[in-house]
């Protein structure tokens, strides 16, 4: 082939080549806010007549000359840094649910029900004759441990939900796994748009863990604390195990493959969700369970040795089988007869309000370590604000570290409607002046047929 | 750098985001004129708060407890202002029968110091809101003096009652029968000795009745003092509760003037942020095409 057919096809190609690139161009316009999408690339080598004879447009423009922008390098930092962000933005969340259920406020919280319960002993310490004032006692110590009940409870709840979350976090990890390993069989290395799907599956598997990514011959390699999650085109399975101690409080761990062998996640939302169920949880309900044996013995020791109105003496005012927040509960035989409630250290004597005395002064003793029972109440408040205050400020400056991450890589990678329809007007005149060659070769053509 | 789309829009999402919630809080402390409403806000007040709070309530039940302690002691000392007058009032009637030697006369004066010993008996027994005042800790039941015509005899304890008034800090506010009843036996000691038409009797009844009278005296000036440091500890009491409402209101209010300023100052950085954004959003090459 050559001379003027020739010519007609390098017009050809021209065009078709403009169209092919003003379809990546329609492309990369429609996927302006696709999450994940990079902009695409025609690469091409320069059509040289001198070769066309011997090749087929098809190499030209199939998917070996397509390549996406995008920066490497940024997306495994990305990925580290949003690991720690989702931490962080779990961890805050549910610590601040926590913060809802630990009744902290100044003015309805549990260190408010305490202080209400002491001064109704001081109440029966003025009247120790008057059972109104009992009646006042019962119902304060009454809601004191019903309040205690509900937190322990909503703490107990709150763990259940929470457990609940990770072992979903975890099936969804493993099935992105088993996703990544599927696609790594396709082989993704150069086709932009399954490169694109599996840098968006590995920035979900990010965000839900701590993972390192490595690049074999055989695909992407994921590892999770140093243990292969996937292979190559094999992927493993995380498994959740939960235990419930003695204490009734559940502890959670992972464990790789269906074996025993734990894995310790240490960023990405499953570890925010566990260090919130092992450690902040357990620890709030220990120190509930502290604070509400604490009590109990306090306030037992000192009644049993009371007498009420009518000299009997020896009964417990809480029952004797407080173990922890959840079992604080009252006699039962107070509770339904308040005139057993010992107010005196003597019998037969109606005025002698010694031991609502001693109870009301529990206010100010130092029951647990150095604190008072209400001062141990706010300093557990208090831990709790102070370890939301650093999450927080963990939080925002990770989330500030992540956005400029995320900037950087959109500078690259995302797509700019000005430059697209700029280079569309640019294609629009190549694609013009493609067709003008076959015209002019059918000119051309059409002249030297009138020759003859 | 190279701009895109996606990244202004980031940009912008995350700087409206950041401004509605800066100008939320601000909000949220203008609204419940909280600066610190939860722990996470700031530990340090929060907890200082708390505990203030918790001693502003003590110090109020501290003052209820004078309150009724005053009470009890003002009822107590006034039926003694009685006692003491009814002993003088027999005091009074053992000078008159003294002087005068008829033995009818005596007699007849005996029925009215018997009438006085009665009155005082009946004062030891007063009631305060049902219960007695002079009865030690046996406060109910059977009456704490009784007087069978030959002699009082005391039913009640030496049982202290007190109100508290500060950490580990009561204060006595009963005084016990067997403090006074030292007088029911020298008012009956003068009406045997005006049966008796004893003279001599008669004088040495006088002496103890003014060693009693003494005695009761200074019981009841006690009682006072008591009174007087109940209620200088209430003034005290008064004071720091003042003090510490201002604490607590110094570490969880907010200064409403300083959160208007800083509300208005950070609505003023949203309007702009959403008037530039908009026209951001509105530049497009888009518009320049045909």
């Amino acid at each position: 082939m050559g001379g003027l057919s020739l010519l007609s096809e390098i017009g050809k190609q021209g065009m078709l080549l403009s169209q092919f690139k003003i379809q990546i161009t329609g492309k990369n316009v429609s996927n302006v806010n696709t999450e994940g999408y990079s902009r695409q690339r025609v690469d091409v080598n320069p059509i040289l007549p001198e070769l066309l004879s011997g090749f087929s447009l098809a190499s030209a423009i199939n998917g070996d000359t397509l390549r996406r922008i995008r920066e490497n390098f940024v997306d495994r930092q990305l990925w580290n840094q949003n690991s720690l962000l989702s931490r962080y933005t779990s961890e805050n969340t549910l610590l601040r649910q926590i913060e809802g259920v630990l009744p902290a406020s100044n003015e309805t919280g549990l260190g408010v029900i305490l202080d209400d319960f002491w001064s109704a002993w001081n109440g029966l310490a003025n009247d120790p004759e008057s059972s109104v004032a009992r009646t006042v006692v019962r119902d304060r110590g009454e809601t004191l441990a019903l309040s205690f009940n509900r937190v322990f409870e909503e703490f107990s709840d709150l763990q259940g939900v929470i457990s609940g979350e990770i072992k979903a976090r975890v099936s969804s990890l493993n099935e992105l796994a088993f996703q990544l390993a599927q696609l790594n069989e396709l082989n993704p290395t150069g086709n932009p748009d399954l490169e694109d799907q599996r840098d968006r599956i590995i920035g979900r598997m990010a965000e839900l863990a701590n993972i390192d990514v490595q690049r074999g011959e055989s695909g992407e390699s994921v590892f999770v604390s140093g243990l292969l999650l996937v292979a190559g085109t094999i992927s493993f399975e995380l498994t959740v195990q939960e235990s419930v101690g003695a204490d009734g409080i559940s502890q959670i761990i992972t464990t790789i493959g269906g074996t025993e062998r734990q894995i310790e996640i240490t960023a990405g939302e499953i570890s925010g969700l566990i260090a919130v169920h092992n450690e902040d949880i357990p620890t709030i309900l220990n120190n509930l369970d502290t604070l509400a044996v604490t009590i109990a013995q306090e306030v037992n020791s000192r009644h049993s040795a009371g007498f009420n109105l009518d000299g009997v003496t020896g009964l417990n005012f809480f029952t004797d089988t407080v173990e922890g927040a959840g079992s604080l509960a009252l006699n039962s035989a107070i509770l339904d007869n308040v005139d057993l409630i010992a107010s005196a250290d003597a019998a037969g004597e109606p005025g002698n309000s010694n031991v609502a005395k001693s109870l009301s002064d529990l206010v100010d003793i130092d029951t647990i370590g150095n604190q008072t029972i209400g001062q141990f109440y706010r300093s557990l408040v208090g831990t709790l604000g102070n370890r939301i205050q650093a999450v927080d400020f963990l939080q925002n400056n990770q989330q500030r570290i992540v956005d400029h991450l995320r900037a950087q890589q959109q500078s690259v990678a995302g797509v700019s409607i000005e430059e697209e329809m700029t280079r569309l007007m640019q294609l629009e005149q190549a694609f013009v002046a493609a067709s003008r060659l076959v015209r002019t070769a059918d000119e051309l053509t059409r002249t030297l047929l009138n020759m003859t | 750098m190279r701009i895109t789309n996606a990244q202004l829009q980031d940009q912008i999402i995350s700087f409206l985001a950041g401004n509605q919630e800066r100008l939320a809080s601000v909000q949220r402390q203008i609204s419940t004129s909280k600066e610190v409403a939860t722990s996470s806000d700031d530990p340090v007040k929060f907890n200082r708060a708390g505990r203030f709070k918790s001693l502003l309530k003590r110090t109020e039940q501290h003052l209820d407890n004078i309150d009724s302690g005053l009470a009890w002691i003002r009822v107590g000392a006034e039926s003694l202002n009685i006692v003491y007058d009814a002993l003088q009032q027999i005091r009074q009637l053992g000078m008159q029968s003294r002087s005068d030697a008829d033995p009818g006369a005596r007699a007849t004066t005996a029925i009215y110091v018997e009438a006085a010993i009665k009155e005082m008996v009946q004062m030891g027994n007063t009631r305060f809101a049902g219960r007695f005042l002079f009865g030690g800790t046996i406060t109910k039941g059977a009456d704490p003096f009784t007087f069978d015509g030959i002699s009082v005899t005391y039913a009640g304890n030496d049982g202290e009652i007190s109100r508290k008034v500060g950490e580990g800090t009561y204060l006595r506010i009963n005084i016990v029968g067997s403090e006074f009843d030292n007088i029911f036996d020298a008012g009956i000691a003068m009406r045997d000795a005006m049966v008796a038409n004893d003279g001599l009797a008669m004088d040495a009844a006088l002496a103890a009745i003014d060693t009693v009278s003494e005695e009761l005296l200074t019981t009841i000036t006690g009682s006072g003092s008591i009174q007087r440091r109940l209620e200088l500890t209430r003034d005290n009491l008064e004071i720091s509760r003042i003090n510490l409402q201002a604490t607590i209101s110094q570490s969880e209010d907010v200064d409403l003037t300083e959160a208007i300023m800083r509300f208005n100052a950070r609505e003023l950085g949203f309007r702009a942020a959403l008037e530039s954004s908009t026209r951001i959003m509105n530049i497009s090459i888009l518009n320049h095409l045909r």
